[in-house]
């Protein structure tokens, strides 16, 4: 069963001069076991749809479904939602307040209404999904761990609660790049070993793009465009996305700067090992004229000696 | 429900009030302070009344905005008028058994209500008109007298500054720290006085740890750009003072001052 989005207007504090619409119209699906990426620049509502997803922000009634429960129902089951929508705000280390790990991370399956041994046996599984050590951290203080480790605990405190679907609003905001290749490893691996969904939100294209089944752009409170990666970010839509003032990932950008010099890559091309794999057989079509499909008929590429050299190397 | 919070809220504007020297408004909102107290009659509160409100019209800002501005003391207001009305003694006008409510009782309360409405929604007008780095500078300005004796004058307007300032973040950081415990099935609404004193501890312990970050933070980035006190400090923006200003100051004080000799 998907979380369903129908048509999701929001605006902050309505009524007062401070009024700001954040959604305008917002509709969407989030499979089950689906790893969407939510992207947008800032301002674009992200967060806000993200709190409307567990009931933060109270939908209209009709407008959120998860797995067939309207969220916006009076009388509805709150923390039902909760327990399946785990969601990890920003910098969510912010939220560790108990003196030990453990009992921060058994913090929500104790709301749940867990036994204290069946909370603990939550926090330890869920350490060691997030890939800590339940017994080497349990006893000491949340605050006296690295800002990393603090990351992973407060995202164990929501696996804990053992969510169906994951909504992680910007989480690799203010690591280093090794901090955050780790973390998208990590989510991943939640996402390929514990069938979770995962909805990542971000404003990096660069993090969805190898991850994401499908992505969903916001821009101004409204869905601009949604499809699998290949299609949202193919060559035809990348001004816009650029107009968005969103980076375009690194290997599109290689593609369209190699386009541009005459060469003839597909311009779905968007994945780091899709771009090199292109690139080589290009090159190698260009080496040898004739053989080539795409390459063939194309004399007056201007710098005709340049993808040898370029080319030559990889293809070795 | 935090949103909800005017105290300290500035929204900027172009009027008359909003461009009124600070010092001319925070000495007339003390003023009129003074004057609702020395003032005893009710034509006198209908006078300052009227003030407030012809003072709200030239702001500008929606009338529901000053409104709101009060409805935080409201609570206090309903407990001075419920204490007065069955305290005072004098002549039954309602009751039940030992609880007499007196005519003198609604009079007094109704008095100090009207009192405490107009001061904070004076006040409130000064705050909504006024940016918060102005209203410090006022300050400032009148606490200088006070230098002489010792008092830190551009110190606390520099602390009121700061906590006016961070008002606003602080509560947009409540906020999300509640909704983050919320996420984590926390049931802060719910339950008798104890249990609800007991489920603020996983907001209150983030928000204290975040205050103290952001107060380094802060302290830190003042001194990197050489922030040593008062002594000395030069203004980028120094406040002007027009006869506009001036008119509107005395025009004000001879008011307050006709309202409070004549309604004493």
């Amino acid at each position: 069963m998907p979380i369903v989005v129908k048509d999701l207007h929001y605006t902050y504090n309505a009524g007062t001069p401070w009024a700001v619409p954040a959604l305008r119209g917002v509709s969407l699906t989030v499979g089950d076991g689906e790893f969407v990426g939510v992207i947008g620049p800032m301002g674009a509502g992200k967060s806000t749809l993200a709190q409307h997803l567990n009931g933060l922000l109270r939908p209209p009634p009709g407008t959120v479904w998860v797995d067939g429960q309207d969220v916006g129902a009076r009388e509805g089951d709150l923390l039902a939602v909760r327990r399946r929508v785990g969601l990890v705000f920003q910098f969510p280390e912010r939220q560790l307040f108990a003196e030990t790990v453990a009992a921060d991370v058994a913090f929500g399956p104790r709301n749940l209404g867990l036994a204290p041994d069946a909370a603990a046996e939550r926090a330890r599984v869920a350490l060691g999904m997030v890939g800590l050590d339940y017994e080497a951290l349990k006893d000491r203080s949340p605050f006296s761990l690295s800002g990393g480790q603090q990351r992973r605990v407060a995202l164990a405190g929501v696996l804990a609660m053992g969510p169906r679907y994951l909504i992680l609003d910007e989480p690799t905001a203010g690591l280093d790049p090794a901090g955050r290749r780790e973390l998208l490893g990590l989510l991943a691996r939640l996402h390929r070993e514990q069938g979770l969904a995962v909805v990542l939100i971000t404003h990096h294209l660069e993090d969805v793009v190898r991850l994401a089944q499908k992505v969903v752009v916001l821009a101004q409170g409204r869905v601009a465009m949604a499809g699998p990666p290949a299609a949202v970010l193919g060559a035809a839509r990348r001004p816009q996305l650029r107009a968005l003032g969103l980076d375009v990932p690194v290997a599109a950008r290689l593609v369209d700067e190699l386009n541009r010099r005459g060469w003839q890559l597909p311009g779905h091309v968007v994945r780091e090992e899709e771009a090199v794999a292109a690139i080589v057989q290009a090159a190698a079509a260009r080496r040898a004229p004739g053989r080539g499909a795409a390459e063939g008929p194309d004399p007056a590429a201007p710098g005709g000696s340049r993808p040898a050299a370029g080319g030559g190397d990889p293809g070795a | 429900m935090l949103r909800d919070v005017t105290l300290g809220q500035y929204v900027p504007g172009r009027s008359p009030l909003h461009r009124t020297d600070a010092r001319a408004k925070l000495l007339a909102g003390l003023c009129l302070a003074a004057a609702l107290f020395v003032v005893n009659a009710w034509a006198g509160y209908g006078a300052l009344a009227a003030y407030v409100l012809a003072m709200a019209l030239v702001s500008g800002l929606p009338l529901g905005l000053v409104v709101r501005s009060v409805r935080p003391v409201l609570w206090l207001v309903a407990l001075t008028v419920v204490f007065h009305g069955l305290f005072t003694p004098g002549t039954p006008w309602a009751g039940w058994g030992p609880f007499q409510i007196t005519v003198e009782g609604l009079d007094t309360a109704g008095r100090l209500a009207v009192r405490l409405i107009l001061l904070v929604a004076g006040v409130s007008l000064v705050t909504l008109t006024t940016s918060p780095v102005a209203l410090a500078d006022a300050l400032e300005w009148l606490l200088k007298p006070g230098q002489r004796l010792g008092l830190p004058a551009h110190e606390i307007a520099m602390m009121m500054t700061i906590a006016l300032r961070f008002v606003p973040t602080l509560l947009e950081e409540l906020e999300r720290i509640v909704k983050a415990q919320q996420a984590r099935g926390a049931d802060l609404e719910t339950g008798g006085l104890l249990r609800r004193a007991r489920a603020l501890l996983p907001v209150l312990v983030p928000l204290f740890v975040g205050t103290f970050r952001r107060a380094e933070d802060l302290a830190l980035a003042m001194e990197a750009r050489g922030w040593r006190g008062g002594v000395g400090r030069t203004r980028w923006r120094a406040p002007r003072w027009a006869l506009g200003d001036t008119v509107a100051l005395a025009g004000s004080l001879l008011f307050f001052a006709w309202v409070g000799w004549r309604f004493r």
